[in-house]
């Protein structure tokens, strides 16, 4: 065992002994190419007997799709500027139960509006001899599970509307002056043209919460992908914040994170494929994809879930 | 060998199985930030005993970070008004508070704060920096302090959390405790003037009832160098700020435009006493050191490079005023700018990387940015008025300048990359040549 484990540092460190060490660089050449070939047949075999695949890199795709491929695909991309605003009122559930006090929960029901109207009763450290409702008013908050979820619901909702609305018209405003501008100009062009193909064709229907719907027999599984793809990319690259100012010249970077993205375009998990070296950038597109709502994966799509990667690349200003 | 060979199988295989899986996915490339600027959510502090003081000075702190904040142009600052939760009722630490409400507004960021107020003068502050974003609960607090002082102590307590947070993201404090020095007509004579960096503050420095222009920093900020009239000929003063000491140098001739060498009590200048002008190098007393360059033509307006081995100038003597850097050590002098016919006031970057100068080009006065090698040249100003005497903020990301923009002429600011420009201050009269200060620290 010993001496195992003596050769084994010699691989790593210099090795002393010429001849070992060449026998194992020719070694390990011939276990190289056996391996890339094995990787190779083990690929071809893949791709062929699995789903036509999608062709690598979709970038490519965002500007020439409408062209190239069959594009008999039902797409509505727009709705999901709505998104981001909507969904996250379900985890403010789960956190809330925390503190749990005493358990009133008959009269919470009851002084629940109270609470909403008087902002002026500060529970936490104004401890004065205040009457028995307003003593109660502390409780929703810590109370167990339910009735606090209510409060927050009702609290927040209709905010959330006036939220909405403006968020939404600001969403709406900068998207214009954005699709106007420089970049995106070709995914817009790229979702027009889509657009008119669906109109043309008529095959364009029933999607959800900004999903793919399921169109009619026409697309393809790759088509579907690729679109799939191209609405991921352009909703990531909503809510990504990224300041060169900040980062400094950040002209050549380039993070890669991969994404798993499960049916209901859930995020199952999220990692860094290479980061870029600047940990603003790299935070910064960390922040993009957990703030983004990704629509469900294609019905056609059978596995289990999608291993996606994004390429962050900051070429903007000057 | 036999078991070399078996080990060897074994490793290449770790290797070579970890790229298969590398190349598993494939890759959507993303390249255009929709936001150029961080959100960042700075709801109303919370009072502790929620007295008519501590309120206000919620209200007044919340304000001022936000301003302070959005002056550096690197966050979005969130309408208070679209926030789900109020933090004053919640609690303002990372178990009180449910991130996912503050994500839901758009906010990557948001700062909380917790004072109060015990007697007349303590003011207490915890403020708080959060990452909305991850995932782990543990790694959300990216800043937490606690700042005591008196009530007066508000602005450095916010400018002090202002620093750490601008620490975190670009690893460079900032300039929250600067200062800039300008000229202003507010009296009705040209005289130096000094405000915070944000414009707040104003205090007249000279009275010299004279012309007084160009005024200069030293690296420690403990002085500040100008030309004034005072005598009917421009000749350079040096000023100790603390203890109001000036000293003069009124060689024959004209003593213009001071700048300090970077990290020592001396200077450069632009003195005529010869008949011809041009630059010479003085100690922080007046008394020259040497002749810098030699050259027929006029040589003015220099600016050390930050290292201190070459300096800016400029010079006339290709005809029009062009921008000319002269090392140091080898006396050598170069040509930096060639577009255009009038470039003049040179200000070497803190960084030593960029030059910026205002030049005249199809009529304009613009601001320009160039590499100090030349290459690289950007136009940060346009079709705005006259805008001239770019200063570096001290960490090399702002830069101030004055602009005719707005009629008369004022002091403005705009980040390194032309971005954001504002106006800094409104005063009296006609402001001009704004000079940052450098950090000077506590």
């Amino acid at each position: 065992m010993r001496e195992v484990t003596y050769e084994h540092i010699y691989l790593f460190s210099q090795a002393p002994d010429m001849r070992s060490w060449s026998a194992t660089f020719v070694l390990s050449a011939i276990c190289h190419i056996a391996l890339f070939a094995l990787c190779f047949f083990i690929n071809n075999y893949w791709q062929s007997s699995s789903n036509n695949i999608l062709p690598g890199v979709i970038d490519v795709t965002l500007i020439s799709m409408p062209g190239s491929p069959g594009g008999k695909t039902p797409v509505k991309p727009e709705p999901k500027s709505e998104l981001p605003v909507e969904k996250p009122m379900d985890k403010p559930k789960i956190e809330e139960p925390k503190t749990v006090e005493q358990p009133k929960q008959p009269e919470v029901k009851k002084t629940e509006p109270v609470i909403i109207e008087k902002p002026k009763v500060q529970p936490e450290h104004k401890k004065l001899p205040t009457p028995p409702p307003d003593a109660v008013s502390l409780a929703p908050k810590k109370e167990p599970p339910k009735p606090p979820v209510k409060d927050v619901q009702e609290k927040t909702q209709p905010k959330d509307d006036s939220l909405d609305k403006k968020a939404l018209d600001d969403a709406i405003a900068k998207l214009q002056k954005k699709v106007t501008g420089s970049r995106p100009q070709a995914l817009n062009n790229a979702i027009a043209k889509l657009k008119r193909q669906v109109s043309e064709t008529g095959e364009g229907e029933g999607e959800g919460t900004g999903g793919i719907g399921n169109g009619s027999g026409g697309g393809r599984l790759a088509d579907r992908m690729d679109l799939y793809k191209l609405q991921i990319a352009y909703e990531i690259q909503k809510n990504w914040a990224f300041s060169e100012h900040i980062a400094g010249s950040s002209s050549e970077l380039e993070v890669r994170i991969v994404i798993k993205i499960m049916p209901d375009g859930k995020i199952g998990d999220v990692w860094f494929d290479k980061k870029s070296g600047n940990t603003y950038l790299d935070d910064s597109a960390y922040r993009a994809v957990m703030k983004s709502i990704l629509p469900s994966l294609p019905e056609e799509y059978t596995k289990q879930f999608l291993n996606l990667g994004l390429s962050f690349t900051p070429s903007g200003l000057k | 060998m036999f078991k070399k060979f078996i080990l060897s199988c074994f490793i290449l295989f770790l290797f070579t199985n970890t790229g298969i899986c590398r190349t598993d996915y494939d890759y959507v490339n993303i390249s255009n930030p929709f936001l150029k600027k961080i959100p960042i959510a700075i709801p109303v502090f919370k009072a502790m005993y929620e007295t008519e003081i501590e309120n206000q000075i919620a209200t007044e702190g919340a304000n001022l970070l936000s301003d302070t904040l959005e002056f550096t142009g690197y966050f979005k600052i969130l309408n208070r008004e679209g926030f789900l939760e109020d933090i004053r009722k919640i609690g303002t630490t990372g178990q009180n508070i449910h991130f996912q409400n503050w994500i839901s507004v758009g906010a990557e960021m948001l700062v909380t704060g917790l004072l109060s107020v015990k007697d007349e003068n303590s003011l207490e502050l915890e403020l708080r920096l959060f990452d909305t974003l991850k995932v782990n609960d543990n790694d959300k607090l990216l800043i937490g302090k606690r700042y005591s002082g008196g009530k007066n102590d508000l602005r450095k307590m916010i400018h002090r959390f202002c620093s750490e947070i601008l620490f975190l993201l670009t690893k460079s404090y900032g300039y929250f405790d600067t200062k800039m020095a300008f000229i202003s007509t507010a009296s009705g004579k040209k005289e130096v003037y000094m405000c915070d960096f944000d414009g707040q503050n104003i205090e007249q420095i000279t009275r010299n009832n004279s012309i007084t222009i160009s005024p200069s920093w030293s690296s420690d900020g403990a002085w500040i160098a100008y030309t004034s009239y005072y005598k009917g000929k421009p000749d350079i003063y040096i000023l100790n700020l603390k203890e109001k000491r000036v000293t003069n140098v009124t060689e024959k001739g004209s003593n213009l435009s001071p700048a300090w060498f970077p990290g020592r009590f001396a200077l450069a200048a632009s003195m005529s006493f010869s008949g011809d002008s041009e630059i010479y190098l003085l100690t922080g007393t007046g008394k020259i050191i040497k002749k810098l360059t030699n050259n027929l033509g006029v040589d003015v307006s220099p600016s050390f490079s930050p290292d201190g081995k070459k300096i800016a100038f400029v010079s006339d003597r290709a005809g029009g005023p062009q921008i000319y850097i002269f090392d140091l050590s080898s006396e050598n002098t170069e040509r930096l700018t060639f577009q255009g016919k009038y470039n003049t006031s040179p200000n070497w970057s803190p960084k030593g990387d960029k030059i910026a100068y205002s030049g005249i080009d199809n009529g304009e006065m613009n601001i320009y940015v160039i590499g100090s090698d030349g290459k690289g040249l950007t136009q940060l100003t346009s079709s705005q008025g006259k805008n001239e005497y770019p200063s570096w903020s001290p960490d090399g990301s702002l830069i101030a300048f004055n602009s005719t923009r707005e009629g008369i002429s004022r002091i403005y600011v705009m980040t390194a990359y032309g971005t954001d420009q504002r106006r800094l201050l409104t005063m009296p009269g006609e402001q001009t040549s704004p000079s940052w200060s450098p950090r000077v620290g506590d």
